[in-house]
């Protein structure tokens, strides 16, 4: 296993001569200014995604994945967030250069959103209906009538029995799952290219979840819109991404295709989260192994790498520097996609966990 | 005034897409300090801190902070600092304008208006704060019972709210100044029975909230009796909605005895009382050199209530920086 | 409040020995007020309907089901938070029903819960000190400087802490203290209502371990709520799964996950994505239809057919049955320790393919 030097500070993903990704964020950064000093939600975060794809943003609370989507979205309150500095581009064009008109076209229409909490985005004091068929029509100049028949599809569409009936329904008389739905058929009312989901499934069962997972996947195959999917389980990414962002305190610190991250993970922190976990489809292991201490107040990140206090491989040099991130290069390269991580100690987390998956 | 949380479970709030920045909510203080888990010393003192860092960023609150000190001093020392006797009447020197002898001038019965005007102060402060604390101890302990127990007792004590609360509030406290007759703590007994169903209710509603939460019930999964339950577990965590309204109680306490003695009714006439003191101007209200006689008053009665209004107003917003 | 037993127990597990907690045909059902002014209930959400369960000694047993199917109101109602409409609840020989309030109130030295929400069930206006020491008051007992510093390092807190209120501590750190809440004064039986779902998945490990070494330790015995099974198969002797207030399978914790044979158990596995690539691309996902049905008006026969996947499958007169009977908990293959409530329950491996 040998390391290439990563030209320049900050990573490019264009590669040469390939066209712009759907969604590239560069650099991105937000802060927000609060009585116990400067959050760094998001302190240098760069990913894309292209069409028919699904990438996964894993990390633990508080790391900033969120922020960093609603940023896209320009959700995200100024002040007190500030942004020093990142770039938004959908198809090369840089979103936050373009007219406020056009920007809130551009999000809604071509890249929406879906939510955790799905009552967030539905209005309790309007039907259902009524708000997939507004969303619509605030985009597109289409009747009434027009918009209506959209919305029965659409519903039918996320698999809402009844459509006819739900459409004149209030968000309150939906189940959990339903208005999931719902959620997800008002964010496809415009088909968008690029899909943000936050923790689409966090607040449903493993049953309801296993729905909307598969209804996702669908949209993918049939309509080839991008996924970026951000969630904290680790079971949902392998089932379904094809990439993979690990953040830590606002930084991406481990970013590969699903298999290189499962499998050869480069970064401590991405080693001791798959190793920390319980296994359904294994006999009980002895004990967990759990990471040690807490996550960083994103206020007082730690010096050098973020990751260093609660680190088993952490020496004197992860304390001096903040790692970048690098491309690695392993000897079996899989799926072709690229694998970077900004840890010093990168082989011997290779190593401690191939020795880990043996037995 | 904040309608008390009546079920803490249900997220009935809604955000419209387009704002969900209020989904932000500032981290909370301390889980950040949490973080850096060596944490030594840092006392329980921390919550008081917290609370007066965040009340010092309201800048009106601070300054009404200070007055309402100043008055309380006033108030106390009233006796010592005022240079006559504000009773004492002096039929050859009336309507004076402030001079040098009188600074805020002399009234119709020749008495000093800046003694009278001190007096006041004192009339008010006992009155005020004898008002917040019985509407405060009778709205608390009802609402808190009406709370916890629900049921009928619930019922009938919110009945009784109802009707307290349909009366109008100055036709209310005539009637019952009528019913026990003129005087200081006859006035104070009035108003409390006017503001004590707001506490109550308040108190109700945050009770509500409370005894469903988890710690409550974890309380009571360590053998707390109910007794203890209210008293350590919920009292001190459902007071401050309750505790804020009363303290801003205080200045319309104030001003509802200065309408009442405007009317000649409550506080006895000879008593030096701000109302009655601008009553006793009403003649005067367009003679010149004498506007000084309601000038003071009016004056005294506005910053009072004011100065009160915003300390209100800033422990709303730094005991608990939910309730906003 | 000590059982007869207490004083022979030291001699190891004896095979006869009883189960340290017995519920029998346990029913809890809420009253559903309608109107403004109407008292009398319009209905009944049928929360926890003839539930049966024994916990040995020392035993982990892990109840899990979707969100709503009565897991709580199980648990709330065995601790006697809750007062159940009926059945009957043992705990070591002790009939906790017939206890009256002051009674209860002491048996509560020997039962024991840890909430889900670790932001929730800590008093925001006590310190930490306050909050543990409360419970050795409420006792009797002598509460000296040692008793609370002791009793923070057994669940991996330092004594400085001690003096700060919970808004100071991340949620895995007021977990801990939940737990030290709960193991103060040595119960024999706690509860753990999710103890882990709202933490980070690198915390919940953590605390997982801290509960394991706590009861080799101290020899608890757990109820373990959860709905999480990945976890469940980590800690769990043995599991009952739930569904809209009834247990539709129990078995030990391996056979359960390797054998199971109900449908919803089946599918309720399945769905459960596992961390690795290359098992889940070999997977195939059971995917139920629709939604938990009201549980104020549950189906009639077998509760879970609106949803079964087998239902679907049957021919017309098999499905009859299933509408009109509902299914007792059946043995499987002669194991009294596996049982599942379906006319036509069978194996189906889930966890890896
Ligand atoms: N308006 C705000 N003001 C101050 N800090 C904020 C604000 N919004 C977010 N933050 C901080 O930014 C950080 C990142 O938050 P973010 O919501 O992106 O986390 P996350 O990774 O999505 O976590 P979770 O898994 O809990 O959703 C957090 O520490 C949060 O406290
Ligand atoms: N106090 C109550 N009054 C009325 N219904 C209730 C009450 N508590 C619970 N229920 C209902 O009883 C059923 C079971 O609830 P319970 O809280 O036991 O579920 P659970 O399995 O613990 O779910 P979760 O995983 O969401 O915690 C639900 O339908 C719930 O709505
Ligand atoms: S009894 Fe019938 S409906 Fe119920 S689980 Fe078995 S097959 Fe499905
Ligand atoms: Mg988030
Ligand atoms: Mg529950």
């Amino acid at each position: 296993m040998a390391r290439t030097d990563s030209t320049g500070s900050t990573p490019d993903f264009d590669l040469d001569g390939q066209a712009a990704p759907l969604l590239e964020i560069d650099d991105l950064r937000v802060h927000f200014k609060t009585d116990h000093g400067v959050v760094k939600a998001v302190d240098g975060v760069s990913w894309h995604v292209d069409e028919g794809e699904t990438l996964a943003i894993v990390g633990e609370s508080g790391s900033g994945k969120s922020v960093s989507a609603m940023s896209i979205l320009g959700l995200v309150p100024t002040p007190p967030a500030t942004f020093p500095s990142g770039d938004i581009r959908l198809r090369g064009r840089s979103i936050l250069k373009m007219p406020e008109k056009q920007q809130r076209k551009l999000r809604g229409q071509e890249i929406a959103m879906i939510f955790q909490d799905p009552l967030t985005a539905l209005n309790p004091v309007f039907k259902v209906g009524d708000q997939i068929a507004e969303m619509i029509r605030t985009h597109q100049d289409v009747t009434k009538t027009v918009a209506r028949r959209r919305v029965l599809d659409l519903l039918g569409e996320v698999g809402i029995p009844n459509p006819g009936v739900r459409i004149n329904q209030y968000p309150h008389e939906f189940s959990g799952g339903m208005r999931q739905r719902a959620m997800i058929a008002m964010a496809l009312a415009n088909d968008p290219k690029v899909l943000l989901a936050d923790e689409p499934t966090t607040a449903l069962d493993v049953t309801i979840q296993a729905q909307i997972m598969a209804l996702l996947e669908k949209l993918r195959q049939e309509r080839n819109t991008a996924i970026v999917l951000i969630t904290h389980d680790l079971g949902l990414v392998a089932s379904h991404a094809d990439r993979i962002n690990v953040m830590y305190a606002g930084r991406i610190v481990e970013a590969g295709s699903c298999d290189d991250v499962f499998y050869r993970p480069q970064h401590a922190y991405t080693f001791g989260l798959l190793s920390s976990l319980a296994r359904m489809d294994k006999q009980r292991q002895d004990r967990l192994l759990p990471i040690k201490g807490v996550p960083p107040s994103l206020s007082k990140v730690p010096p050098g790498c973020p990751f260093h206090p609660r680190c088993q491989f952490a020496t004197q040099g992860c304390v001096e520097a903040v790692p970048t991130l690098e491309t690695v290069v392993t000897d079996e390269t899989m799926n072709g996609g690229l694998h970077r991580a900004a840890c010093i100690h990168s082989d011997q987390v290779e190593i401690a966990y191939s020795e880990r998956l043996a037995p | 005034m904040t309608t008390p949380p009546q079920s803490g479970r249900e997220p009935d709030t809604h955000v419209p897409a387009e704002a969900l920045m209020t989904r932000f909510e500032a981290p909370e203080p301390g889980a950040a300090d949490a973080t850096d888990t060596t944490g030594k010393g840092k006392k329980a003192s921390g919550q008081l801190r917290d609370i007066w860092r965040r009340y010092k960023r309201n800048k009106l609150a601070v300054v009404g902070l200070v007055v309402v000190a100043f008055l309380m001093i006033l108030a106390i020392l009233q006796p010592w600092i005022t240079p006559y006797d504000p009773m004492e009447q002096n039929l050859l020197n009336t309507r004076k304008p402030p001079s040098d002898g009188h600074w805020f001038g002399t009234d119709v019965l020749g008495r000093d208006m800046f003694s009278a005007i001190i007096y006041g102060v004192r009339l008010a402060m006992i009155v005020g704060w004898s008002v917040m604390f019985l509407s405060l101890i009778v709205g608390l302990a009802l609402g808190a019972v009406a709370g916890f127990r629900g049921g009928a007792l619930d019922s009938l004590i919110m009945r009784v709210t109802d009707i307290v609360l349909a009366f109008p509030a100055l036709i209310g406290a005539i009637l019952v100044v009528q019913i026990f007759g003129n005087g200081i703590w006859q006035v104070v007994i009035a108003l409390a029975i006017l503001s004590w169903p707001t506490a109550a209710r308040l108190m109700r509603g945050s009770t509500l909230s409370l005894r469903e939460s988890e710690y409550v019930e974890a309380a009571r999964s360590i053998g707390a009796s109910d007794t203890r339950i209210v008293t350590r577990h919920i009292l001190p965590n459902a007071i401050a909605p309750t505790l804020i309204y009363s303290f801003s109680h205080i200045g319309v306490a104030v001003v509802a005895m200065a309408s009442l003695a405007f009317l000649g009714i409550g506080v006895p006439p000879d008593i030096p009382e701000w109302g009655t003191m601008i009553a006793n101007a009403v003649p005067s209200l367009n003679v010149e050199g004498e506007s000084h006689m309601w000038v003071f008053p009016s004056l005294a009665i506005v910053v009072t209530t004011l100065a009160f209004a915003f300390v209100a107003d800033g422990l709303r917003d730094s005991i608990d920086p939910k309730l906003r | 409040m000590t059982s007869p037993s207490s004083a022979s127990s030291s001699g190891g597990t004896l095979l006869d020995e009883a189960p340290l907690l017995e519920v029998n045909n346990l029913v809890k059902h809420f009253p559903i007020r309608g109107g403004l002014i109407g008292r009398r209930p319009t209905g009944f959400v049928q929360a926890v309907n003839d539930i049966s369960l024994t916990v040995g000694r020392g035993e982990t047993v892990a109840l899990v089901g979707e969100s709503g199917c009565g897991k709580s109101t199980t648990a709330r109602s065995v601790l006697r938070l809750l007062e159940p409409t009926s059945g009957e609840v043992r705990l070591d020989g002790v009939d906790v029903m017939a206890l009256n309030q002051r009674d209860l109130r002491r048996a509560r030295r020997d039962m024991q819960i840890v909430f889900q929400d670790p932001y929730a069930s800590l008093n925001p206006r006590m310190t930490i000190r306050q909050t543990l020491t409360e419970k050795y008051e409420l006792f009797g007992h002598q509460v000296t400087k040692s008793t609370i510093s002791d009793l923070l390092d057994t669940v991996g807190l330092a004594e400085e802490y001690a003096d700060r209120y919970p808004h100071e501590f991340s949620g895995g750190q007021r977990q801990r203290i939940g737990i030290a809440r709960a193991i103060a004064l040595n119960p024999k039986f706690i509860v753990l209502d999710e103890p882990v779902s709202a933490l980070d998945v690198s915390i919940q490990a953590q605390i997982i371990n801290l509960l394991e070494d706590l009861q080799d330790e101290l020899g608890l015995t757990y109820l373990f709520i959860a709905h999480d099974l990945s976890v469940v198969r980590h800690i769990a002797d043995r599991v009952a799964v739930m569904y809209l207030g009834s247990v539709v399978e129990t078995a030990d914790r391996d056979e359960l996950f390797d054998r199971p044979h109900h449908p919803y158990t089946q599918a309720l596995i399945s769905a459960v994505p596992i961390p690795d690539p290359r098992v889940e691309r070999r997977r195939e996902r059971i995917v139920l239809r629709g939604d938990v049905p009201n549980p104020a008006n549950p189906p009639s026969g077998c509760r879970f057919r609106t949803r079964c996947w087998k239902f679907e499958q049957l021919s017309e007169t098999d499905a009859r049955r299933c509408i009109e009977e509902p299914p007792p908990l059946y043995e499987i293959d002669g194991n009294p320790a596996h049982q599942a409530s379906c006319h036509y329950a069978s194996l189906r491996d889930v966890v890896r393919s």
